[in-house]
């Protein structure tokens, strides 16, 4: 059933990937149905509208580098597809941001940077950019306010690699 | 006393589900911990509620040797303000009181969900003194953890890969760490319930801090 999702089925398409864990989904007590978690072996650069696990639904483009995936036994389909956000291995194959936009993270970098995603959410209905770079062996992610064409602190910050 | 604590935790009793309007997850595991004179549950609390229907997450690592709330936050990302409070319920000797925490949060990226994620551990320890004693541990406090999904937070978990990072974390900051030291009663298979997603081994992870 997951498999056969149109959404997952397409960005399952472009790696190798792995079932890595899968159990139940319960709400108040009662079974619902099955939770995924599946690993892609290479990040997959997708665009589509999600809905997560609480039901929210947002448009997002982006590198994935894992999927959550509610599957509803009583009605037999996906209804909820939650990606992760990989780390870019490249420009994205598509103009997401314009270079404007990519400027302003480019600045808080010293660095080009890497889009990573943009997500269209209720807040930042023109989408919220994340850019990665690394420099001198930091990796750190810089949030950018399409819009308004400015960096947001709350998302942005060093990446620590355990 | 940098060597691994030597006292192992004892079961002291498996608390009851009482019956309660929470928003909080639920779990059948719920127990009270002891070290010497000191107790404490096994998960923290969404509110000041002890109950098996009113959880957050699993006690998964225990920081020992001089340390303090806030010191162990400092090995991270210091105090943050981005996250709601949760609650243990604990005992150093004199009587329970609650302790509230936000916690310490920041992006790492997740080799096991090859994403990034926030990495959010909250710390407890009675306040004052933000810390807990007894002669084995020294002084020390108690913490969960698990992910956020980054950048929306729509949904948490993983607590047993959140314990792995931040023991990775502090080994490569220099402190000693003893992986899986002892069975603290709270093993959750991989399950999802609303927008928490278990996972934790029910072993914690033990820290010495000098």
């Amino acid at each position: 059933m997951a498999l056969s999702d149109p959404l997952v089925g397409s960005i399952l398409a472009g790696s190798n990937w792995t079932l890595v864990e899968m159990g139940a989904w319960v709400e108040s007590g009662r079974l619902v149905g099955a939770a995924l978690l599946i690993r892609l072996e290479r990040p997959v650069w997708a665009s589509g509208d999600f809905r997560d696990l609480g039901g929210r639904s947002y448009r997002a483009k982006l590198w994935v580098g894992s999927l959550h995936v509610l599957v509803d036994l009583s009605a037999r389909r996906v209804v909820a597809v939650s990606p992760g956000m990989a780390r870019p291995p490249a420009d994205p194959p598509e103009t997401a941001v314009d270079e404007a936009v990519r400027a302003v993270a480019a600045q808080r970098l010293g660095a080009r940077p890497v889009l990573a995603g943009l997500f269209y959410t209720d807040e930042y209905p023109a989408g919220l950019a994340f850019f990665t770079a690394t420099v001198g062996g930091r990796e750190r992610i810089i949030a950018v306010d399409v819009a308004r064409r400015v960096a947001v602190d709350k998302y942005s910050g060093e990446v620590l690699k355990p | 006393m940098s060597s691994r604590p030597l006292l192992v935790l004892a079961l002291i009793a498996v608390a009851a589900a009482l019956p309660l309007a929470s928003r909080g997850a639920t779990t059948s595991n719920l127990t009270l911990l002891g070290v010497a004179e000191d107790s404490f549950y096994n998960y923290d609390f969404a509110s000041k509620a002890v109950s098996s229907s009113n959880v957050d997450w699993p006690v998964c690592l225990v920081f020992y040797g001089n340390a303090d709330v806030n010191k162990v936050k400092n090995i991270y990302w210091g105090i943050t303000i981005l996250a709601n409070p949760m609650y243990a319920y604990l005992n150093d000797g004199q009587g329970f009181v609650w302790d509230e925490d936000r916690g310490t949060k920041g992006v790492v990226w997740s080799s096991y969900l090859n994403s990034y994620v926030y990495l959010h551990m909250r710390v407890y320890a009675p306040n004052p003194p933000d810390y807990l004693y007894n002669a084995y541990y020294g002084k020390y406090v108690v913490a969960t953890a698990h992910y956020d999904q980054f950048p929306l937070e729509s949904w948490s978990g993983y607590t047993e890969y959140a314990e792995k990072d931040l023991a990775a974390i502090a080994s490569g900051k220099g402190y000693a760490v003893y992986r899986d030291l002892y069975y603290f009663y709270n093993y959750e298979p991989y399950r999802v319930e609303g927008n928490h997603i278990w996972l934790n081994n029910g072993y914690a992870t033990y820290v010495y801090v000098p």
